[in-house]
């Protein structure tokens, strides 16, 4: 009870001082916290399927590609209202997601991940040649969103927006984590078989975690293509979604929170290395395997164990994570 | 179009996703994790081998054996610094390591080798031997048959040789392998060892058809690990046939559809194959204990 | 006193102060330095085309502070990662205008990137110089702020459509290509116009980014039986490409962008001089690296960069360089962005230094240079020839 609301409060506070960023803020560092707040709905999305119910799975950054095309040609080729696109951005991406997980339903691991990763690619693909829909490798202009007559154009005006959506985004991953459905999916992760007989239907938990993850890629992507104002197909390849996957599992899987701090580290990261470009993908690999080689269940975990964080920040069973009993294999 | 041609065009190319595929299984097979950085593992074998033999000047065969071994080295290296800490965790977290590795050693790569793209000249030369109507380069018949014997190599090492059948005994039970006094410690440094010798095996081979540049390796990472998966990830010789029918693939698709879809192809088709064999061409269901 | 009062108050003394701070200086200017940002891909697998770009500038700069600077101000540098990816590349603009306060900026070398941070130099009303990307929608429609000296992919697409049409007996053609933003550039104008020319394309063959064989390609291009095939592929694909269409005996001639006018590089690349011998390579240099229109050029590199390899991206950012030097001192020392503009516009016939054309802008005009010649290989192979315009027999 005290967690929850110290939460409340100390969280209001904190976004309360975030409104007031734009004041204090050069339009360098507002595009960079406007980054950081886009990749926290991404990355709490990608945490679903891979911290909560340990799903490997490799098409985040193409269905957020999805959501950012959803974004873009609706506004700038239909004309259609921003405040629509979003919402529709997160359906379509959840729609797609829906539909490449029905083959992945069935798989785990490395299986789940290569088909996942061939989805993505199928993406990609279609997203470069279908160029009389997608426009192709031209990229998509987005025009910036209105809010009645007043048109939120520019890092600062944009990034009201963007907090708004991601304190509901947040808010309803705490909310939904903690629900029925979350600790379905935890229970899923844990061991599929043992939560069958508890009468879970672990194909029907594992869609609707592909969904409700997709959705999030989606409207995380048409953010993206908000503060961006400008996407390419090739922006939605590996290198992004190796940006997704060390936001999770730095940020620390598992946990809504590690979401934040995965994606205020490695949005920032690259950015505070931009001193040294001919040494920054050592560096930044060398950060990446001391991160995880010291604190494996990310920052969120680490926190944790020294009791700067209360418990509740991660989900249940943390601790039968790191020892999981390995199937068995037949020789 | 001619189909002899793109059948050995397409073992050719297969060959390599052999071997990549072959180093990925090793490591999936005794660790579970599929390791991200042996794009940059080919990578490296490739620049090794370029600078043995064409800066050092050491003749081929020497600079071939030299740079693999140091790419074993480069492996056995990569398990005690970034792998040992954390082996017992989550696979993800595991995955998370090579991916972060991929990036150090690509940016290691950078400072010498980031300014150009590196020609690795061909052992045989580029002339093609003409059998019929069908042109074979002689540069695909060595690696075809480099990989071969690699393969068979590994296949004498695990049934003849007592760190072989150790190497085999932990990937089927670790606790049981502790228990009967297999240091399985060594046994997961030789595995990374002997997986990244073969990735700088096929480096070494990719570099006269590919140029050398840090990035060479993303392409081969990701048929070797479609190959892999096609193959059933636990099985070796699954592995091989499966590298062979990636190359194939693309190959068929490009000549006879479209070279727009010949990138895809091999992708689209392992979805289908999986949708009806889950654990691939030649993987066997695993058993769970609840 | 009542809070309105202390309101009241602290209004007037903020819009006193506002009101007594002096006319502000311009961005980036000061008695001694003008400072002039820069970024490109100095990360990522595209960093192997930004140093060499981004130096052939850097350069040129340096020089002119050895020289003594312009009008008495130094010119500085302030270099920024792009890695080639729209959203670094928009992060580094924003930070090189908001938090370096530069002048103008001189930069960018991947279409897509340069053309997510468009907007910036529009809203923010800061001159830029392009560096070496080709997308033509960059600079045309013409912002008032955005230069460039590199010649677009529309005008690439023209050398080589102007070039194909000279050379005898060739009516059906095949295009190997990329897919990607640069390629489709080069291609667009292309496409549109060669049917007038009374060519046709027979076949449209695509190699993937850093593919590594082009068996089926080749084998495509040789089915279609094409008079002449057209390039539009990345110097690494384009060797693979030669050296597979000489493996299946495929017939040239072949036509190649600016991209790959290094044909030494290509030849190496390639595995020899018998893959390029029959290869034509649109170009915007004035020479090949070695000839004498290049000397002054390539030792002003050298100078600068010893341990670089030179290589005609080397030289891709000295026009632009050049035409910031010579409009900068033109805009006198009462330096503002409105005048540096305006010496921008009137630039008549000026020097792009090892490019082959002359820089030209208006006020309605923004693309500076439009020519391009084409290259090929001696017929020993070892010295690379100016064809000009048109086809000819090498002898």
């Amino acid at each position: 009870m005290w967690v929850r609301f110290c939460e409340r409060w100390f969280g209001l506070l904190l976004i309360l001082g975030l409104a007031c960023l734009p004041f204090f803020l050069d339009k360098y560092t507002q595009f960079v916290v406007n980054l950081i707040l886009v990749y926290v709905t991404v990355g709490i999305g990608l945490n679903f399927l891979l911290g909560y119910t340990g799903q490997f799975a490799f098409a985040h950054a193409a269905l957020m590609g999805i959501g950012a095309y959803t974004v873009g040609l609706l506004t700038t080729r239909l004309g259609i209202s921003f405040w629509i696109a979003l919402p529709l951005a997160g359906v379509a991406a959840a729609a797609i997601g829906g539909i490449g997980a029905l083959p992945a339903l069935r798989m785990k691991r490395a299986y789940l991940a290569l088909v996942t990763l061939a989805f993505a690619e199928l993406i990609q693909w279609v997203l470069i040649r279908w160029k009389d829909v997608t426009l192709g490798t031209d990229g998509v202009s987005i025009r910036p969103p209105r809010f009645f007559d007043y048109a939120l154009k520019g890092d600062y005006k944009i990034f009201w927006l963007i907090l708004v959506v991601t304190v509901i985004m947040y808010v309803i991953a705490r909310r939904l984590t903690e629900s029925r459905i979350g600790r379905s999916w935890v229970a899923v992760r844990e061991n599929e078989i043992v939560a069958q007989c508890n009468g879970i239907n672990v194909t029907a938990t594992k869609l609707v975690v592909f969904m409700v993850s997709a959705f999030y890629a989606g409207i995380g992507g048409g953010l993206f293509a908000a503060t961006l104002g400008y996407i390419v197909p090739d922006g939605f390849g590996l290198l992004q979604l190796v940006l997704h996957f060390s936001i999770v599992v730095i940020g620390g899987m598992g946990s809504v929170f590690g979401g934040v701090i995965g994606s205020l580290l490695l949005t920032t990261l690259p950015e505070l290395l931009r001193e040294y470009p001919q040494a920054l993908e050592l560096i930044y690999g060398i950060l990446l395997c001391i991160f995880i080689i010291f604190m494996p269940t990310g920052i969120a975990g680490f926190l944790k164990q020294w009791r700067v964080l209360p418990p509740e920040v991660m989900s249940r069973n943390w601790q039968a994570l790191r020892d999981r009993p390995r199937p068995e294999k037949r020789s | 179009m001619d189909i002899a041609t793109l059948l050995v065009a397409g073992l050719a190319n297969g060959s390599l996703y052999s071997l990549m595929a072959l180093g990925l299984v090793l490591v999936y097979k005794t660790q579970d994790v599929i390791n991200f950085a042996h794009g940059e593992v080919l990578a490296t074998g490739a620049f090794l081998g370029y600078t043995l033999y064409k800066v050092v000047g050491l003749p081929y065969p020497i600079a071939f054996v030299v740079a693999i071994l140091l790419g074993g080295l480069l492996g056995g290296l990569i398990e005690r610094i970034a792998f040992r800490p954390i082996a017992h965790h989550p696979h993800i977290t595991l995955a998370m390591v090579t991916v972060g590795l991929s990036f150090a050693l690509k940016g290691a790569l950078r400072i010498p080798y980031g300014r150009d793209i590196y020609v690795f000249p061909p052992l045989m030369g580029h002339t093609p031997i003409m059998v019929g109507a069908t042109a074979i380069s002689p540069q695909s018949i060595v690696t075809i048959v480099v990989a071969l014997m690699l393969a068979g190599a590994l296949f004498a090492f695990f049934a003849y040789t007592t760190m072989g059948k150790q190497m085999r005994a932990t990937q089927q039970n670790i606790t049981g392998a502790a228990l009967v006094g297999i240091n399985t410690g060594r046994i997961f440094s030789f595995t990374w060892a002997l997986s990244c010798l073969i990735g700088a095996a096929a480096g070494v081979l990719a570099g006269p058809l590919s140029l050398l540049y840090p990035d060479m390796g993303t392409n081969y990472l990701l048929k070797g690990f479609a190959a892999a998966v096609l193959g059933g990830l636990e099985s070796v010789p699954g592995a091989m046939v499966a590298g062979l029918i990636v190359g194939v693939i693309e190959m068929l698709f490009g000549g006879l559809i479209s070279t727009a879809f010949q990138e895809v192809s091999a992708f689209f088709i392992i979805i289908i194959v999986l949708m009806f064999r889950p654990h691939g061409l030649f993987g066997q269901k695993p058993v769970h204990r609840v | 006193m009542s809070t309105r009062r202390i309101g009241a108050g602290i209004a007037t003394l903020v819009l006193a102060g506002l009101l007594a701070t002096p006319a502000l200086a311009e961005p980036g200017v000061s008695a001694t330095t003008i400072k002039i940002g820069m970024f490109g891909p100095l990360t990522g697998p595209v960093s192997v085309y930004g140093y060499p770009i981004n130096n052939g500038a850097i350069a040129i700069y340096n020089e002119i502070n050895a020289k003594g600077g312009i009008n008495g101000r130094k010119l500085e540098i302030v270099h920024e990662d792009g890695a080639c990816d729209p959203a670094k590349t928009r992060a580094a603009v924003k930070k090189l205008i908001s938090r370096d306060e530069v002048f103008l900026i001189h930069g960018g070398s991947c279409s897509a990137a340069v053309f997510a941070a468009r907007e910036e130099f529009v809203e923010e009303k800061v001159p830029f110089m392009v560096m070496a990307a080709t997308m033509d929608k960059i600079s045309d429609p013409m912002d008032k702020y955005i230069f460039t000296t590199t010649l677009p992919g529309s005008g690439d697409g023209r050398v080589m459509l102007d070039f194909i049409k000279t050379i005898p007996g060739v009516k059906r053609l095949a295009v190997v290509r990329n897919k990607n933003e640069w390629a489709d550039a080069k291609l667009e104008k292309f496409n549109a116009n060669y049917k007038a020319a009374g060519l046709e394309v027979i076949a449209d063959v695509e190699l993937a980014r850093n593919a590594t064989d082009a068996t089926t390609q080749a084998l495509a291009v040789k089915q279609a039986n094409p008079d002449a095939t057209l390039l539009v592929t990345y110097p690494g694909e384009s060797a693979v490409f030669l050296r597979d269409a000489l493996k299946y005996g495929l017939k040239g001639p072949y036509i190649g962008t600016n991209g790959i006018m290094d044909v030494l590089d290509l030849k190496d690349r390639a595995g020899g001089a018998e893959a390029v011998k029959d290869v034509y390579v649109s170009a915007f240099l004035k020479g090949p690296i070695g000839s004498p229109e290049m000397k002054e050029w390539t030792d002003i590199y050298v100078k600068q960069f010893p341990n670089d390899k030179l290589q005609s991206l080397s030289f891709y950012g000295m026009s632009g360089a050049l035409t910031v030097v010579a409009a900068l001192e033109k805009a006198g020392k009462d330096l503002t962005r409105e005048k540096f503009i305006a010496a921008l516009e009137s630039i008549n016939k000026g020097n792009a230094g090892p490019a082959f054309c002359e820089v030209q802008f208006a006020k309605d005009r923004r693309q500076g240079c439009l020519d391009g010649t084409m290259w090929t290989l001696s017929a020993d192979g070892n010295t690379i020839v100016n064809l000009g315009p048109s086809w000819k027999k090498i002898k």
